[in-house]
């Protein structure tokens, strides 16, 4: 079953590297199939973009590649599935 | 010249060493989503400087209504998965009428070894601050303090001086 924001998620993936080589570092918002925002800072992301749409259908995606992205637990963190 | 900046600082003085450095931390929506939602919640929480970000049990995400704002892969001793991220702000209370703010941290969903712990306060939230552990007496000292100083706790500085006096 599809979880929520996988299809904003794919969209990003699917365009990653022309996404990074125009906004690296800054934080995209991914909704309704394209980038709908781009800023400096995610906080900013998030409030001005749930003045027009609701949370739950945009992503804030960072543009950096994925191995600069990868969240380490080194001790005590189970994974959990999505 | 440019403003002074204040620093806000808390500090946990235990009753002998301890093992992990846990406090209380209030999880809430960020403060600027003016949407109804619902009051933040108090958890138990451990600083770990051995988790890039900071971490919620899904518990805690379900608990506060949270919306995912974002996703990212997380590796750890179990593996790796795609998991949901949250924007949240972490408050942390120290005394009745103080407490210490970090605004927008972004959180992973994550379930933890530990069953009473339902936060992980990782680097991303550290590393905006001076963070120190120290245990005199047998009592473990915990001082976290935002922005941080410009002048770095030195250690080695300290012990000299120290050793200086003594000889």
């Amino acid at each position: 079953m599809p979880d929520i924001l996988d299809r904003e998620y794919d969209y990003y993936k699917t365009h990653e590297e022309e996404l990074i080589a125009a906004h690296r570092g800054r934080f995209l918002v991914v909704a309704d199939d394209q980038v709908v925002g781009v800023y400096d800072d995610e906080g900013d992301a998030l409030a001005e973009t749930v003045k027009t749409r609701e949370l739950g259908t945009f992503l804030i995606q960072q543009a950096l590649p994925s191995e600069e992205l990868v969240q380490h637990f080194y001790s005590r963190v189970i994974i959990h599935a999505a | 010249m440019p403003p002074k900046l204040h620093r806000h600082a808390f500090r946990v003085e235990y009753p002998g060493l301890v093992r992990e450095i846990a406090t209380e931390v209030f999880v809430a929506w960020p403060c600027r989503i003016t949407t109804p939602h619902p009051e933040p919640q108090k958890f138990r929480c451990v600083w770990d400087t051995g988790a890039t970000t900071s971490a919620i049990t899904p518990k805690v995400a379900e608990s506060l209504r949270l919306i995912p704002t974002g996703k990212t892969d997380v590796r750890g001793a179990h593996g790796s998965q795609l998991v949901r991220t949250y924007l949240v702000d972490f408050i942390f209370p120290f005394g009745p009428n103080y407490h210490v703010a970090v605004r927008n941290v972004k959180v992973t969903a994550c379930d933890f070894s530990a069953n009473d712990v339902q936060v992980l306060i990782g680097m991303n939230v550290i590393m905006l601050g001076d963070f120190s552990i120290s245990n005199p007496k047998g009592k473990t000292v915990f001082s976290f303090c935002v922005p941080p100083h410009d002048n770095p706790v030195d250690l080695v500085e300290k012990s000299d001086c120290v050793n200086r006096r003594k000889a």
